[in-house]
């Protein structure tokens, strides 16, 4: 997929395009929100991913003018800023994604991928099938070789969300947020703990393990 | 240093001169205005006690037998005691009998003649007199005219215009004077309180605004910058500890960070460097979160820009937490328990909320030993809620009570259990912030730790 990439910093820029294009993405980068701005209207981009805080016109900026001018591309906001309302005021900005720097690279991939294959909200079906697992959305339950699994609600958030993004990485923080709303580090594991009971629910006893662990990354659920 | 922040001005450019003209300035047209409308209102009655005088006047001579006429008439005007009136009589021709105005006003009705003969001098600068006349045709024809100047109009409004003029001019030139003079004054105060602001951008940041003085509305100002300059020594000052602190408390990792690279470099085998560098990536992780912890910190306690509280039901708040770190707890061998009145709603922003809650609940999982009892209570007395996080755990001591809220304070370090040690100050700054009051108490065993809010008593469609 093509991406479009504005941030400031030479090091920085490097490093992320390098890391992006090791995970099968072409970069085209920039350092200034004119730039952006142009080549967001030229080119045709999966994904834009913006620095917020660039000299001059800022990424927040650059968005605002983009989807004034009528360009929907996703967008991925990176900030140093980690205050609620910067999210808030990013996410209004018409942003829909936000990244905290520093990140690790995992993470942007992962966050890249996740928006890529972002499926518009109408398209979530109401029952979704990984291998012989099947979660009905409406009367949320979770069978597996047609045996009915029961979930807590939280576990059921956690598997939806690993089932609407299968097949690709989904990072710790990406999973706090998403299914916790929470927009701090916990001390605990708790995305452990409660990945650990999931597993043991929907996995243990089946022959085949659908959720794998992605050292260094996240977590995939695959058939 | 840029340029001076104090600028020598004249006290003719100070705004307290600016408001002395503008006020002499509205002072001699309201002058003005009322000496018109006072002009206009004296001339209206003198002219209505003339006509008034005039037609009694000439009623009561008609009433005379018209022989004898001339003669009243002679009599009148005769008399000494400051005559109001003058006459003029004329025969059926047109033949003046008796009388000293001109022929001129030899007609029937209102009219008015000018005397040439009073001409001005110095005492009476008006100059001719004017009078008013009133004709009337008598029964055998013959015409009787009644003058008078009973109530000189012009006069009274020249000596009042005179008046008007001179005490306007006095006013204005006291006003302009005082307004000098405040502007003086005024320029003084401020000076001192630009030379106090000098002094504190020059780095003497202990330094304060001295009253302005002049108005109280001008002490409130120097009060409130007062107040401010307070508030911002306060977050300098909190800068400075905050940055000591950092200095000081992220040394360890950091150098531990660099051991765990040197033996990761020196390892034997490929396993073995990638097992440490595995290792080093998490303790860099570790030290990133420790830094987001202390932006967020600084964030929460600058206050600054926030989204606007809402209400937020504490019980579902807590309800969801308790569900999030029930297997976080029974993995670590903890038991976590909830006694939850319904309906406590505070103001406040959900998400720091959530935050202030998770890290009372992680501190009693993370800094007690297997087995703890931890209980999440929310009590309501009256108009407050307070939200009690409670362990039978070890305790902290007394003295060490007053200081975990400190910045990286950790009671004991070898039972930190991978804490930043900012859970605790983020959690009262978030308290704080939302007006809560954070208590840390003796459970007896154990440690208590609460915080009360005020319940918002909003509408329920607020909700």
């Amino acid at each position: 997929m093509k991406l479009l990439l504005l941030e400031d910093d030479d090091a920085t820029r490097v490093q992320a395009a390098r890391q992006l294009t090791a995970a099968g993405h072409v970069v085209e980068a920039c350092a200034t929100g004119p730039e952006a701005i142009f080549m967001a209207t030229q080119g045709d981009y999966g994904v834009l991913i913006l620095d917020r805080m660039v000299p001059g016109l800022d990424g927040l900026s650059v968005l605002k003018a983009l989807r004034a001018a009528g360009v929907r591309t996703l967008a991925l906001l990176l900030t140093a800023m980690d205050g609620i309302d910067d999210r808030v005021e990013g996410l209004e900005a018409g942003a829909d994604d936000y990244l905290v720097k520093p990140f690790a690279a995992a993470e942007l991939i992962a966050r890249v991928n996740a928006l890529s294959r972002r499926p518009p909200m109408s398209d979530t079906a109401v029952t979704a099938t990984i291998g012989d697992l099947t979660i009905d959305r409406v009367k949320r339950t979770v069978t597996r070789a047609g045996q009915r699994i029961e979930l807590q609600a939280q576990e059921f958030k956690l598997l939806d969300y690993l089932i609407q993004h299968s097949g690709e990485v989904v990072t710790r923080t990406m999973l706090l947020e998403n299914v916790w709303s929470f927009h701090f580090d916990p001390q605990t594991n708790v995305i452990e703990s409660h990945m650990s009971r999931l597993r043991a629910k929907v996995d243990r006893g089946f022959g085949r393990d659908l959720i794998q662990t992605v050292r260094g990354a996240g977590y995939r659920i695959d058939d | 240093m840029t340029e001076p922040l104090q600028r020598s001005q004249s006290p003719f450019r100070s705004g307290a001169f600016r408001f002395a003209l503008v006020f002499a300035a509205v002072f001699a047209i309201a002058a003005f205005l009322m000496l018109s409308m006072v002009r206009h209102q004296i001339g209206h009655y003198a002219h209505k006690a003339m006509e008034g005088s005039l037609t009694s006047e000439t009623a009561t001579l008609i009433a005379e037998e018209p022989e004898g006429l001339a003669g009243e008439i002679r009599r009148r005007m005769g008399a000494t005691n400051g005559a109001a009136f003058q006459y003029l009589l004329l025969d059926r021709q047109g033949r003046s009998l008796v009388g000293a105005i001109p022929q001129a006003t030899a007609h029937e009705g209102w009219g008015s003649v000018v005397m040439r003969e009073h001409a001005s001098t110095p005492t009476d600068p008006e100059g001719p007199e004017r009078l008013m006349t009133l004709g009337t045709r008598l029964a055998d024809g013959s015409l009787l005219v009644v003058a008078t100047d009973g109530f000189d109009v012009d006069k009274v409004g020249g000596h009042m215009t005179r008046f008007t003029i001179l005490w306007a001019t006095a006013i204005t030139l006291i006003a302009l004077v005082g307004g000098w003079m405040t502007g003086l004054i005024f320029l003084r105060r401020i000076g001192a309180a630009n030379a106090a602001i000098e002094r504190i951008v020059a780095g003497r940041t202990e330094q304060r605004l001295p009253m302005i003085g002049l108005a109280p509305e001008l002490d409130d100002l120097a009060r409130n910058v007062n107040r401010m300059l307070d508030r911002i020594d306060g977050l300098m000052e909190g800068l400075r500890q905050v940055s000591t602190d950092v200095a000081h408390d992220l040394r360890t990792p950091l150098t531990r960070l660099r051991q765990m690279l040197e033996a990761a470099r020196e390892a034997a085998g490929r396993e073995e460097t990638d097992a440490g560098i595995e290792i080093a990536l998490a303790q860099a992780d570790q030290l990133l979160a420790t830094f987001r912890a202390i932006l967020r910190l600084a964030q929460i306690q600058g206050g600054g820009r926030r989204t606007p509280f809402a209400p937020v039901h504490l019980d579902e708040l807590l309800r969801t937490l308790i569900e999030t770190y029930e297997p976080v707890a029974s993995d670590a061998g903890h038991l976590l328990t909830a006694d939850m009145v319904a309906g406590a709603v505070v103001k406040g922003d959900a998400d720091l909320l959530a935050q202030l809650f998770a890290n009372l609940i992680e501190n009693a999982i993370i800094h007690t030993p297997s087995g703890t009892r931890v209980s999440i209570e929310v009590q309501r007395e009256g108009d407050a809620i307070e939200v009690v996080v409670r362990d039978d755990g070890p305790g902290v001591p007394g003295a060490e009570r007053e200081r975990i809220t400190r910045r990286f304070y950790q009671v004991d370090p070898s039972r930190s259990g991978g804490g930043s040690g900012l859970g605790l100050s983020i959690a009262s700054a978030i308290a704080t912030l939302h007006e809560a009051q954070l208590t840390i108490e003796d459970a007896l065993p154990g440690l208590r730790i609460g915080v009360a809010f005020a319940q918002y008593s909003g509408t329920p469609e607020n909700l």
